[in-house]
């Protein structure tokens, strides 16, 4: 009896130091592969986060994904958020400006919907302060959408089906804010990894040598001072021509859409100030700036050489900064799970 | 009574209802809302402190992007959103204007911070670049002066002058961007306007970069100025300060309920203590009510016990005086007929009167003529005497002559003929009054059996002749229909005809008045309707004609009764009565007797079915137009 237990009491310590010696095991190969792969600190951009760690609800995700594409959020039911930002092309339309609700052309560029809950502020003048509040200038654009809430939630509100799935994540049921909730939770999972982030991650082989290179001009040259943070760009204002007047150089109106922020503040500071666009995707988001003038990443790249930063570069130069940029486009686009 | 337990449940329910405001009051509390306040307000004043020395991090290139200085944003809102529904559901009037001044401060600190972004990019890629392109211009005036080499040393003296102005302008900038003094860049400005005037005279190229040199010092005497102004706004800017305030308001506010929510509490307690003490004083009262309501039953169940005995003193004293009015009423009823029957015999004994007055003449004219018949017969018998004496025939004339007399005075003065006058007219008289006493004989009819088959024209004409007196005064119409014989008391339905025929005549001026009579069969009976065109009787009169001693005639004229006891007689024998009447026009009274009394219609029924005939006549003989009939 007394053998028996103090044979039992052997083969526990036994389990648990090996248990013990495997857990160390483990541990020291994550280490190991952790130390393959250290992630670039000191970098003006940096990755993207992985999705699950906005812990967004998977419901809302598939609720907003329906209703990006629903016509019934428009007065005449024709133009949805997707009619704009279309997910295979970049997640914008393509044209110089968009068209809205009755054929009718828009003020200005539609930027990417991707990425673009990682944007301090939205629209190119910084009007809203949040994608919900984003919802609600496209919604009463006469040109957009041209509608209200309450005859968007009349029409959803037919839909038997769409009113359960709201109960069941809302416990208000079918609501504006929810409706807003849902999309915007929809656009934050819109994250777009790409190889340059796996670059950042420590992965030195993401990028071929040119794109380093073009990497190293991109900063060198100063096109980090403003595009730069986990979106590169999106999370500051900045006049354009802050160093050489563009429209003077560009010609034609002034538009509404030229004055940029100044709309909005009616400061004299702010006149031609827009929020600075993330250049993730930027290969797909022809054509460029504000105003769709740039047909050609190498034009938009010439522009803001000469606008921007005031100074000349070889072409080679510019040609590698091309290169790093193409490098953004994402690996993987409308990441829902 | 009934007022008491309704003010007892309101007393109650007033009571409960302020012991559910206090408790309601007292355990309303902060509920967490004082450390959720805190605990947001100590998390804004952090990020904010965190936000300024991340502008700073990012202005000396701690921090390599601007992410740090963005992302606080969001975080703010969110929280100014959760502190501004605090405020509003804690104490709106005091919490609200510090929440917008806080609010406000912010909006200048995000916009200041947004500057700063932009000028600082600016300012550091001008700064990074002016070297580079300093050297740049440097390195082209190199190939400038190889070039010139042959030309005069004038030419290379202003390329060193430009390459100097070049140097000077970097040396100014930098140093301004050290510490931006008005001198420096006063100086930098004029190196900047030199270096733009000796370039001129260089090739294109020299021109151009020297251009670039000068726009990008431009840029850093702009955003360098324009940096520090922002730089110290954002130190000025008073988010620090206004979150304190708004933390001391919200920590006041929170002391002010705690107070308040401390006076509660001992309201509480003081009106529990009331409560308690008007529970003891109702529980109290309540007992006291029990022992009395207790004293109460003991008196109930006694008086109970002894109401059986009562009840039946009650009820023997209430059947005597039952039977005592029963008495009564057959003393009034008597009454009445006696009365009746004291108007009969003053008509009946004038009547008599008339006949036996002429018979009493008669008798007395007879019998002093029967004076003279003696004479006669007394003469006669001397004469017959003497006759028989004297046989020799010897006829004394003197024997006949007073009998020749008396024999010629009765041929004279027709004694005997008018004797035969006198006694049949005596006989006549006699003949009258007993004719009276057969219709007296006729109407009392105390010689026929109440179940009698009796035909009510007759019972007319007879009450029409007894009350002789009263009708001879009016005219009188009778339609007598054919109708059939009644079974019914002959005598009551008589003192129905004459109370109904002499109500009718007094009702009606003498010699003017119309009395209309009318008889007709009416289904399995007699209608007999009796019609005046006197005074009429008002409507309010007409709802109590048939009450007992109801009466419109002087006191001592009428009982008040004639009607109620018609109107028994009718129902006796299953019929009905009605009326119907117009003030000034006269008034009809309709009596409808079934042949037998087994089956009675409805009396409600006869002023619907009234026949044509007996409206029409009326108008055509009455002129009464009643309503009822109309």
């Amino acid at each position: 009896m007394g053998i028996l237990v103090s044979c039992g009491a052997q083969m526990a310590s036994l389990i648990r130091s090996a248990a013990l010696l495997a857990a160390t095991l483990t541990v020291s190969w994550f280490a190991s592969q952790a130390a393959a792969q250290v992630p670039l600190s000191d970098e003006p951009l940096r990755p993207l986060p992985a999705l699950e760690s906005l812990k967004l609800d998977p419901r809302k995700i598939g609720l907003g994904e329906k209703l990006f594409v629903d016509g019934r959020l428009s007065e005449d039911r024709t133009v949805s958020c997707s009619t704009c930002h279309v997910l295979a092309n970049g997640g914008m339309d393509g044209f110089v400006a968009s068209v809205g609700i009755r054929k009718q052309i828009g003020a200005i560029n539609a930027p990417t919907v991707f990425n673009s809950g990682l944007n301090f502020r939205q629209f190119w003048n910084g009007r809203a302060a949040s994608l919900e509040d984003q919802i609600d200038g496209v919604v009463g654009n006469p040109k957009e959408f041209d509608t209200t809430w309450p005859s968007i939630l009349a029409r959803l509100g037919d839909d038997a089906e769409l009113r359960k799935t709201f109960d069941d994540i809302y416990p208000d049921g079918l609501q504006a804010v929810n409706v807003k909730d849902a999309l915007a939770t929809y656009e934050r999972s819109l994250l777009t990894p790409s190889r340059f982030d796996r670059f950042l991650q420590g992965q030195e082989d993401a990028l071929t040598v040119e794109e380093k290179a073009g990497y190293g001009k991109f900063k060198s040259y100063g096109c980090v001072a403003c595009h730069q943070g986990i979106n590169v760009g999106g999370n500051m204002f900045q006049k354009f021509g802050a160093v050489n007047d563009y429209f003077g150089k560009r010609g034609g109106n002034i538009t509404e859409a030229d004055l940029g922020r100044f709309k909005i503040t009616g400061r004299e500071t702010d006149r031609h100030v827009f929020k600075v666009p993330s250049l993730r995707n930027v290969a797909l988001t022809a054509p460029y700036f504000h105003d769709g003038t740039a047909t050609t990443l190498e034009q938009a790249v010439e522009v803001m050489f000469l606008h921007q930063l005031g100074r000349s570069a070889p072409q080679e130069d510019k040609r590698l900064i091309v290169q790093f940029l193409r490098s953004l486009t994402g690996e993987r686009f409308g990441s829902v799970p | 009574m009934k007022r008491g337990p309704v003010l007892a449940m309101l007393a109650l329910g007033a009571g409960l209802a302020g012991l559910g405001v206090l408790v309601y009051q007292t355990s309303k509390g902060d509920a967490g809302l004082r450390a959720q306040a805190s605990a947001y307000l100590r998390d804004l004043k952090e990020i904010d402190a965190e936000w300024s020395l991340d502008v700073l991090r990012s202005k000396s290139e701690i921090n390599k992007n601007y992410d740090p200085v963005s992302a606080p944003l969001r975080n703010v809102d969110k929280i100014q959103d959760t502190l501004g529904d605090l405020a509003k559901q804690i104490d709106p009037a005091t919490l609200r204007g510090p929440v917008a001044v806080l609010a406000q401060s912010f909006a200048e600190k995000v916009e200041l911070i947004d500057n700063f972004k932009m000028q600082d990019s600016l300012l550091k890629n001008s700064l990074r670049f002016l070297p580079t392109a300093v050297s740049e211009l440097k390195e082209q005036l190199q190939l400038v002066r190889e070039s010139d080499s042959a030309k005069p040393s004038g030419a290379a003296s202003s390329v060193a002058d430009i390459e100097r102005i070049a140097d000077a302008t970097l040396t100014g900038v930098l140093r301004y961007d050290l510490s931006a003094s008005a001198e420096i860049k006063a100086e930098v400005e004029r190196l900047l306007a030199e270096l733009v005037s000796r370039s001129a005279a260089q090739p294109e190229d020299v021109a151009a970069q020297a251009g670039v040199i000068v726009n990008h010092s431009r840029v850093v005497l702009q955003q360098k100025s324009g940096e520090d102004a922002v730089l110290s706004g954002i130190a000025r800017v008073s988010t620090a300060g206004n979150i304190d305030t708004l933390a001391d308001l919200f920590e006041n506010v929170f002391d002010a309920n705690a107070r308040t929510q401390k006076h509660w509490r001992q309201g509480l307690i003081a009106y529990s203590a009331m409560l308690f003490a008007f529970l003891i004083l109702a529980a109290f009262r309540l007992f006291d009510s029990y022992r009395s309501l207790d004293q109460a039953k003991g008196r109930l169940e006694f008086a109970n016990s002894t109401l059986e005995d009562r009840v039946r003193e009650r009820t023997s004293a209430l059947t005597d005086a039952l039977s005592n009015l029963k008495e009564s009423q057959l003393q009034l009823i008597q009454a009445e007929k006696m009365a009746s029957l004291g108007q009969m015999v003053a008509g009946v004994a004038h009547e008599i009167n008339t006949p036996l007055a002429y018979v009493k003449s008669s008798v007395q004219v007879a019998r002093a003529r029967m004076r003279n018949v003696n004479q006669l017969v007394d003469e006669s018998a001397k004469l017959v005497a003497s006759l028989r004496s004297d046989s020799n025939q010897k006829f004394a004339a003197a024997d006949f002559e007073p009998l020749r007399e008396i024999t010629s005075e009765f041929a004279e003065t027709g004694t005997l003929s008018e004797l035969d006058v006198l006694l049949g007219d005596g006989l006549y008289g006699i003949s009258q009054i007993s004719e009276i006493v057969l219709n007296l004989k006729n109407f009392s009819r105390l010689d026929r059996a109440y179940n009698d088959d009796y035909d009510i024209n007759e019972g007319i004409e007879s009450t029409l002749r007894i009350a002789q007196n009263i009708v001879k005064k009016r005219r009188i119409r009778k339609v007598l229909g054919n109708i059939p014989t009644v079974r019914c008391a002959p005598s009551q339905v008589n003192q129905v005809l004459l109370n109904l025929i002499t109500n009718a005549c007094h009702a009606t001026v003498e010699d003017t008045g119309t009395v209309s009579i009318v008889t007709r069969p009416h289904e399995q009976g007699v209608i007999v309707q009796v019609m005046d065109n006197g005074h009429g009787i008002s409507a309010e009169a007409r709802t109590k004609i048939f009450d007992p001693f109801f009466t419109t005639k002087k006191v001592g004229e009428g009982t008040g009764l004639g009607l109620s006891i018609v109107q028994n007689i009718v129902k006796e024998h299953g019929g009905w009565i009605s009326v119907s009447s117009q003030v000034g026009k006269g008034t009809l009274f309709t009596v409808y007797l079934p042949r037998s009394q087994v089956a009675a219609p409805s009396p409600n029924e006869p002023e619907m079915s009234m026949p044509n005939d007996v409206v029409e006549y009326q108008h055509q003989h009455t002129g009464v137009a009643d309503e009822q009939f109309a």
